[in-house]
């Protein structure tokens, strides 16, 4: 379960983090698909998982600029430059995967990262064998969950970035640079979603597969209405997922259709967002570009 | 109608430096392109019937930003309306006169509710649009796989299809009534037509009916609607629902027309299609048969691109993709249009 929730995790509060700034993030899905490729690819050329991450995390990071430029200095839809971003990457990574490996929808296996066992962590029965014999990235996900939790509602830069999203001409008049505040969050966003394909790439397939975002850019949205933009909240909502993922793995058990279960996390976001479980309100400038005058 | 064109221009041109620094040659995959969706009647054809269903989601995409809505759950509208008109197609015995017209309105009612919830949503709770469309949408598209695979199933494969839909609910070919020899062995169906009229209509009533303009009204200026007695509640459920419907429809004349039956997960993507499609017409009605017409081109031409030219099919991925970027950004090229005028204008003035 933690398995599966950790790139929807990680895209979603890259989501929140962009969302909090003001700037609607529908291109996860393209992002992490990028992160997926490079990671492969780099991992492949020059035999480190490790590079592949980095790499992954820089590239992503590098398309989330596209998203920024265009929706912050060039003012555009910010939703229409997402899924320009979207398209541009299921195509770029065909193309690709194509041209490099001379096969057309899935490359070669790569080196990818193994686990690594925490000690005497990792012998506690049930608990050890859930947190302490994970994965490198699955660690490391902890760590951004706490991380991002603590700087988004704790520290200057955080209060900055939400600020920039409820209203972005006040954080002006006080001073704050709302363009350089949005394209941080957005960058962020992008590379959280490059290692969210990482994860997916190196740590559960070991190879890319067209298309092997599968729609996690779109739960980890569904995650982040569900954690009403917090990071902690995303998490939870990703596990959410990752639990009805789950049960389908378990699917002899319990007799429920997998499209079914499959749809969980969608059906909760729409109650979630008709207010049915408390009120989810999105940042108030959420999708506005800032004009400055 | 300048500033698309040079938009496509541009994209293509963008495209070509893609293809030459990866060694591919431009001119070349061009001319294929162009060969693969224009030359010859089956490819003429082919690029044709790639255009209908895209007409219609971007119909669906265009009404609905009309009224200030952005409906980017168009693909699970889509299933729903192929799934309520196989459903009606493959169960019930009809002469083709009442089988083919009630599959139609079956299917665009499905499509149309499928968007109704995320309407009486947005007016009732203020939950945006952009969200419950996307999340109504893949729950649509799950409960199509569950349907498909256990209700509507084709007992004699085990390969995740309905079963052959009923002759009197089949869409007829066109060469069925221009019984002409550049027809022959050709797929295309009436849908084309259906989609042109369907285009026709809505232009007619965004253009001339109170509905159309009311829908307009809001998306210029709720508030100001608001105020002047128009409904922003009530215009938001039904353009949704009209949006909907469109989007129902691509998927029913999907199924009616080409494939007599209904294949888990067979769309490509025509709703996020759809949005590029409509951006690019700037949601004009008549402009998405022309957009619709040049993404079925690219898409029927990618085919020859990759067999004469070697360019790997996802070019044409890269390529709607630098369309919708350009599209997005063509504001500030208008922008910087005026700018340059203005500065030159000045520079009169001065001299």
């Amino acid at each position: 379960m933690i398995r599966i929730a950790t790139p929807l995790a990680l895209a979603a509060i890259g989501g929140t983090i962009c969302e909090r700034s003001g700037i609607v993030n529908i291109a996860l899905e393209g992002l992490i698909l990028i992160g997926a490729f490079i990671s492969v690819v780099v991992s492949y050329f020059t035999g480190s998982a490790w590079l592949g991450v980095l790499g992954a995390v820089i590239i992503s990071a590098l398309f989330a600029l596209l998203l920024a430029y265009f929706s912050i200095n060039l003012r555009a839809n910010q939703v229409i430059v997402g899924t320009a971003i979207n398209i541009f990457a299921l195509g770029v990574t065909g193309f690709l995967t194509d041209f490099i490996f001379k096969e057309a929808g899935a490359t070669p296996g790569v080196a990818g990262l193994n686990p690594i066992k925490i000690p005497v962590l990792c012998d506690i029965p049930w608990i050890g064998e859930i947190f302490f014999q994970q994965k490198p990235i699955i660690y490391l996900t902890f760590l951004i969950i706490a991380l991002s939790q603590f700087i988004l509602f704790k520290t200057k830069i955080g209060l900055r970035i939400r600020a920039v999203g409820e209203h972005p001409r006040a954080a002006d008049t006080v001073g704050i640079n709302v363009s350089k505040i949005r394209y941080l969050a957005v960058i962020i966003s992008g590379a959280l979603g490059g290692l969210a394909g990482a994860q997916l790439a190196l740590e559960e397939i070991r190879r890319f597969v067209e298309y092997m975002s599968g729609g996690r850019g779109f739960i980890a949205l569904a995650a982040n209405v569900f954690g009403k933009w917090t990071p902690i909240g995303s998490w939870l909502g990703s596990l959410l997922f990752g639990f009805a993922q789950a049960l389908q793995l378990r699917i002899g058990v319990f007799k429920i259709p997998p499209e079914f279960t499959n749809m969980i996390p969608y059906i909760l976001t729409i109650i979630v967002l008709a207010g049915a479980m408390g009120r989810a309100t999105a940042p108030v400038s959420l999708g506005k570009p800032y004009i400055k005058d | 109608m300048l500033v698309p064109i040079g938009m496509i221009f541009f994209s293509f041109f963008v495209g070509a430096i893609i293809m030459i620094v990866f060694g591919y040659n431009p001119i070349k995959a061009y001319i294929s392109l162009m060969r693969g969706a224009f030359v010859g009647n089956f490819n003429i054809t082919q690029t044709l019937l790639n255009s209908v269903p895209l007409i219609f989601t971007g119909l669906a995409v265009a009404f609905a930003f009309r009224c200030g809505l952005f409906n980017i759950g168009a693909e699970g509208q889509l299933y729903l309306g192929s799934l309520a008109s196989t459903y009606l197609a493959t169960t019930i015995v009809l002469p083709a006169i009442l089988h083919v017209p009630l599959i139609l309105i079956a299917g665009a009612l499905a499509g149309g509710l499928w968007a109704f919830l995320p309407g009486i949503l947005k007016a009732k709770t203020g939950s945006h649009e952009v969200i419950t469309t996307m999340m109504m949408s893949w729950i649509g598209v799950f409960f199509s796989s569950y349907v498909i695979r256990n209700i509507l199933k084709d007992p004699r494969t085990t390969l995740p299809v309905s079963k052959t839909i009923y002759k009197s609910a089949e869409l007829i070919k066109i060469d069925k009534i221009f019984p002409i020899s550049a027809l022959k062995e050709t797929r295309l169906h009436i849908g084309f037509f259906i989609a042109i009229l369907t285009a026709l209509l809505i232009w007619y009533i965004l253009k001339k009916t109170t509905i159309g303009y009311e829908v307009r009204a809001v998306g210029f200026n709720p508030y100001a609607s608001e105020y002047a007695g128009i409904s922003v509640g009530k215009n938001t459920i039904l353009a949704l629902f009209i949006s909907g419907m469109l989007a129902g429809l691509a998927g029913t004349v999907e199924v009616a027309g080409l494939h007599h039956k209904l294949w888990d997960r067979y769309s490509a993507m025509y709703g996020f299609t759809g949005i590029a499609v409509a951006l690019l017409a700037k949601n004009n009605p008549i402009g998405v048969i022309f957009g619709a017409i040049l993404f079925g081109a690219i898409q029927a031409g990618g085919k020859s691109m990759q067999l004469d030219a070697n360019v790997p099919v996802d070019m044409t991925d890269i390529l709607e993709g630098i369309i919708i970027f350009a599209v997005a950004a063509e504001e500030i090229i208008k922008m910087f249009i005026r700018a340059q005028e203005k500065r030159r204008l000045a520079k009169i003035g001065t001299t």
